[in-house]
């Protein structure tokens, strides 16, 4: 048997405030706007493996699986999403490893957030 | 002169909600270039009546406004995290219907402040006039409406040998779904008639929410129907080419002259005064009426080498 391949796509998410259930949210935004720009064909060729993994409100970063040869149609259609801005920031093929690069991302937005932090404190001073 | 970095956006609308705010969500958000665009469009003279044309002819100099700039502090671009250093370009965009309008060579130097030069063409006529190079243009952005152009072969050839770029909106289609399907349709006809070449694709952004990570630009690009490379390119190496090229066209031609002076206590071999003798002195070699000595050869080589070195104690060659 040949497994079935995925791709795990990160991305950063403006959701709006006060909201709950956003993996929903999220997942019914990128479905409608699948079916109005691919169509019915779109839709069932990404039903297979589309699914919200991981949604974080703190960080803003959500990870979406995506079936390997429907890849392109929802890569397509995330920067057409309007009700939440969405920005891809790294596209993996497997879920360890994006993971991986959501900690890479922590360690430097820590440390540019730690720079300015010193430099308003200097500034102070 | 300027040259354009990393990705480019060669169209921000200079009337913005916010245009200091969306320059600066454009930089942080990767892009590189800026151009700030500014609309004008022409008004046909069959419209204007006598009296209505004396009046325009007086306010002849307010049709090209002048260009927005946007001044960024150092500060601004520390808030934005924004490291690398922006290059931020004017860009002034005229439609017009009537090829044989007076305005544009009236207003010739207010246009050539700009930076980049756009052309709308709205009828076949004026699509003609842009393309066989009678004006200068550096991007013509098709109407998204009107599929119904008719190019033919020679004439992009000879738009493409002059490297004018055709533009493709984006932000248009991201909120209304009739400007989407125009859009597509655009892409599709300009993919159709050339073949996808000499595309550059921009945002048009009246608002900063409209502007997209530059990746998903890319991803916007294959939606469209351009191929992976050519995609890339719209926002990278085609948007670079298209500002180059506008600036050398601002420019000119460029020409230099190499000047050659002989000093009078110089060896044989390179005692001659211009090409003519020159030739006359190496036709004897090669005949064997002389014969190089060993030292000649060994300078000869020297000669060559030092050329680029820009060197002043031999004194024959001076740059």
């Amino acid at each position: 048997m040949v497994r079935f391949k995925k791709r795990y796509i990160v991305l950063e998410v403006e959701l709006p405030p006060k909201c709950k259930k956003e993996d929903r949210l999220l997942y019914f935004s990128l479905k409608n706007k699948i079916r109005q720009l691919h169509g019915e064909y779109g839709e069932a060729a990404v039903e297979k493996g589309l699914r919200v993994k991981y949604v974080n409100e703190q960080t803003n970063i959500a990870i979406i699986s995506v079936a390997r040869y429907a890849f392109k149609l929802v890569a397509s259609t995330l920067p057409f999403v309007t009700k939440i801005s969405l920005k891809t920031l790294y596209v993996g093929a497997s879920f360890k490893h994006s993971l991986l690069f959501i900690k890479k991302h922590h360690e430097k937005t820590l440390r540019a957030l730690r720079v300015s932090e010193s430099s308003v404190d200097t500034q102070k001073t | 002169m300027f040259r354009a970095k990393g990705f480019c956006d060669l169209n921000i609308e200079a009337e913005n909600s916010n245009l200091k705010e969306s320059v600066l969500k454009a930089l942080s958000l990767g892009y590189q270039t800026i151009a700030i665009n500014q609309n004008v469009t022409l008004p046909s003279l069959e419209k204007s009546g006598s009296k209505k044309r004396k009046g325009a002819e007086e306010g002849n100099g307010s049709i090209v406004p002048v260009p927005v700039t946007v001044n960024l502090s150092s500060a601004d671009l520390k808030r934005y995290k924004i490291t690398r250093e922006p290059v931020i370009l004017t860009r002034i965009t005229i439609s017009y219907t009537d090829p044989s309008s007076p305005y544009l060579l009236k207003s010739a130097d207010a246009i050539r402040q700009y930076d980049l030069i756009a052309f709308v063409p709205e009828n076949d006529a004026t699509l003609k006039q842009v393309m066989t190079g009678k004006i200068d243009v550096d991007i013509i952005s098709l109407i998204p409406n009107s599929a119904t152009y008719q190019l033919s072969r020679s004439l992009l050839k000879s738009s493409m040998e002059r490297d004018v770029y055709f533009e493709i909106p984006y932000s248009p289609c991201i909120t209304d779904v009739h400007a989407r399907k125009q859009i597509i349709m655009l892409s599709h006809f300009l993919h159709r008639t050339c073949k996808s070449s000499n595309i550059i694709i921009t945002s048009k952004a009246k608002c900063p929410t409209h502007l997209r990570y530059p990746y998903d630009v890319i991803n916007i690009c294959q939606f469209l129907g351009l191929s992976e490379i050519a995609s890339k390119a719209a926002i990278g190496t085609m948007a670079h080419n298209a500002v180059y090229c506008a600036s050398a066209r601002r420019r000119g031609v460029s020409k230099c002259a190499v000047q050659i002076t002989v000093s009078p206590d110089a060896d044989e071999c390179k005692k001659f005064v211009g090409i003519e003798s020159a030739e006359e002195y190496m036709k004897s070699y090669k005949t064997g009426k002389r014969k190089l000595s060993e030292k000649c050869k060994a300078k000869k080589k020297k000669i060559k080498v030092d050329k680029s070195n820009e060197v002043d104690d031999s004194g024959v060659i001076k740059f």
